[in-house]
């Protein structure tokens, strides 16, 4: 058998291949994102002031939203092509599976925050482009995605999977969409809130739980 | 590995709860319905189990390709399989038969250790595919319904990706004759996308043969197969490398028994028929053959 390396690089290259090929979960999740940004843009009269406290749950709102999409039809392309069944028939380490599948929903989802964070300091006029935003966004899709990516297997054998899944993740992500508009807030607008550094902290803790719970766990995950 | 210890503390943890109310029925069910459902066919060989402890100057023996005993599986209220008994010896060839609904996709997954029984113990090539899945999948090739490749790729670079998978060393010298042989080497760098069903399960039987397997499941490999497809389908079986055991399933009941030594005929879950091919003729089959699941017979 190959070692963890080999395989968490085979199923990620196959993975970015793929996507590279389809353009098809980039894409979608990249629209959707920015279609929200625009409506919500105009739906809240964004004045400075109110700006600065409302446009950073507009931004999470845009992220965690075309992330769900994006975990949702990587499980689905998977199965729909047969792919997932062939993984699952290979003398695969479950963790290597697990990391491969994680890396690259958080890859996807970087690639699109690339794309939207400069769009909405823009449309909100907000300065987003902080070191310390972009570390707030980089702990908050890492932790997305760990509870993503475990949650999207346990749910891939579920008639309802794509209805399932966000009712199956929201809940537990309640910390990390609670820490990451709070540390926004905070780096935009920095006395209206008690501090970035407890955010963070929060935020890694989450995602060292669920990186680590979801490597030892996805095997168990995985039987039917 | 490192973690191995540490997970397995976890889901000990984990999994430390009272089997449910349906596993211990089933194995209820099973231990009466083995007794009555044995096969009537074949001789009942009574052999050690392979978890039991060897003694001293015993002779120590290959382990079967698949000994299940009393094997039970549940989807829900429905009962798949009904506690099947079945030795599959190494490098035997042995065709499934039966109606749609008898439980052979079911016992190929899991032969295939794509699901668990819900009582009986399952034994692959001597191991437990519970507790050694890994193990026992690096020895395993698969061909389903389904040809497990991308469309995306092509053919060339969904056999490379699987040869990493299984570590295979020089995939391309491995997958080469292969692909000649199936006749595919004109197509090898087309996408899977445009090739028809019968160039997929070709290449899927490639896939399947590309890490040289003991044991080689089909499932209804057959089935919307032209005829060159069906040629490398027979060539595949009827020339399986020594020691190679092939285990395919087929409403063909004239290829079923053509192709292989052994014939399981399946029904309702339950084995209805176990023997050798030459000790049945092809009308015999038909006159015995199980009308489908749900049939007024």
């Amino acid at each position: 058998m190959t070692g963890f390396r080999a395989q968490v690089l085979a199923v990620l290259g196959k993975d970015l291949a793929l996507e590279y090929r389809r353009r098809e979960l980039v894409g979608s999740m990249l629209v959707f994102a920015l279609v929200i940004l625009v409506v919500f843009n105009f739906a809240f009269d964004l004045r400075v002031e109110n700006a600065r406290t409302v446009g950073p749950g507009a931004l999470w709102v845009a992220v965690f939203f075309a992330g769900v999409l994006n975990i949702g039809r990587t499980l689905v392309l998977e199965q729909e092509r047969g792919g997932w069944e062939g993984l699952l028939l290979a003398p695969l380490e479950p963790g290597a599976l697990y990391t491969a599948k994680l890396i690259g929903n958080v890859i996807f989802m970087l690639l699109v925050e690339a794309v939207v964070l400069p769009v909405f300091g823009a449309l909100y006029n907000l300065p987003v482009l902080d070191l310390g935003v972009l570390l707030v966004l980089a702990l908050g899709t890492v932790g997305f995605a760990a509870v993503g990516t475990l949650f999207a297997a346990l749910s891939a054998n579920s008639r309802a999977r794509e209805v399932m899944l966000p009712v199956l993740i929201f809940p537990i992500l309640v910390p990390v969409i609670i820490a990451t508009v709070q540390a926004t807030v905070d780096r935009i607008e920095p006395s209206t809130a008690m501090g970035t550094a407890p955010w963070a902290e929060l935020l890694l803790a989450f995602d060292a739980l669920f990186v680590v719970g979801g490597f030892l766990l996805f095997d168990y995950v995985l039987e039917e | 590995m490192r973690y191995t210890f540490l997970r397995e503390v976890v889901v000990q943890l984990a999994t430390k709860q009272p089997r449910s109310g349906l596993a211990a029925a089933g194995r209820q069910a099973g231990a009466e319905m083995g007794d009555v459902q044995r096969n009537h066919n074949r001789a009942v060989v009574v052999r050690p189990h392979f978890d039991a402890p060897m003694a001293v100057g015993m002779i120590e023996t290959v382990p079967p390709s698949v000994e299940a005993v009393r094997l039970g599986k549940a989807y829900g209220r429905t009962w798949a399989l009904r506690g099947v008994d079945l030795r599959i010896e190494r490098g035997e060839r042995v065709a499934l038969l039966g109606p749609n609904g008898s439980g052979k996709t079911t016992l190929m997954r899991l032969i295939a250790t794509l699901t668990r029984p819900t009582f009986g113990t399952l034994h692959v090539l001597g191991q437990d595919p519970a507790r050694r899945a890994r193990e026992v999948r690096r020895s395993l090739g698969v061909v389903a319904h389904r040809p497990y490749l991308y469309e995306d790729f092509t053919g060339r670079e969904n056999l490379e990706f699987y040869a990493r998978l299984y570590g295979v060393r020089s995939p391309a010298d491995r997958y080469r004759p292969l692909v000649e042989e199936a006749g595919l080497a004109a197509a090898l760098d087309r996408p899977v996308r445009g090739y028809s069903r019968g160039m997929q399960q070709r290449l899927a039987l490639v896939r399947a043969l590309l890490h040289d397997p003991a044991l080689l499941l089909l499932d209804e490999p057959d089935a919307g197969l032209d005829q060159a497809a069906l040629r490398f389908l027979e060539s595949t079986i009827r020339d399986a490398a020594a020691g190679r055991t092939v285990v395919f399933s087929t409403h063909n009941l004239e290829l079923g028994l053509r192709l292989s030594d052994r014939v399981v005929v399946l029904a309702g879950g339950s084995t209805t028929y176990d023997g050798p091919a030459g000790a049945t003729t092809l009308d015999r089959l038909r006159d015995s053959y199980p009308a489908p699941l749900g049939a007024n017979s």
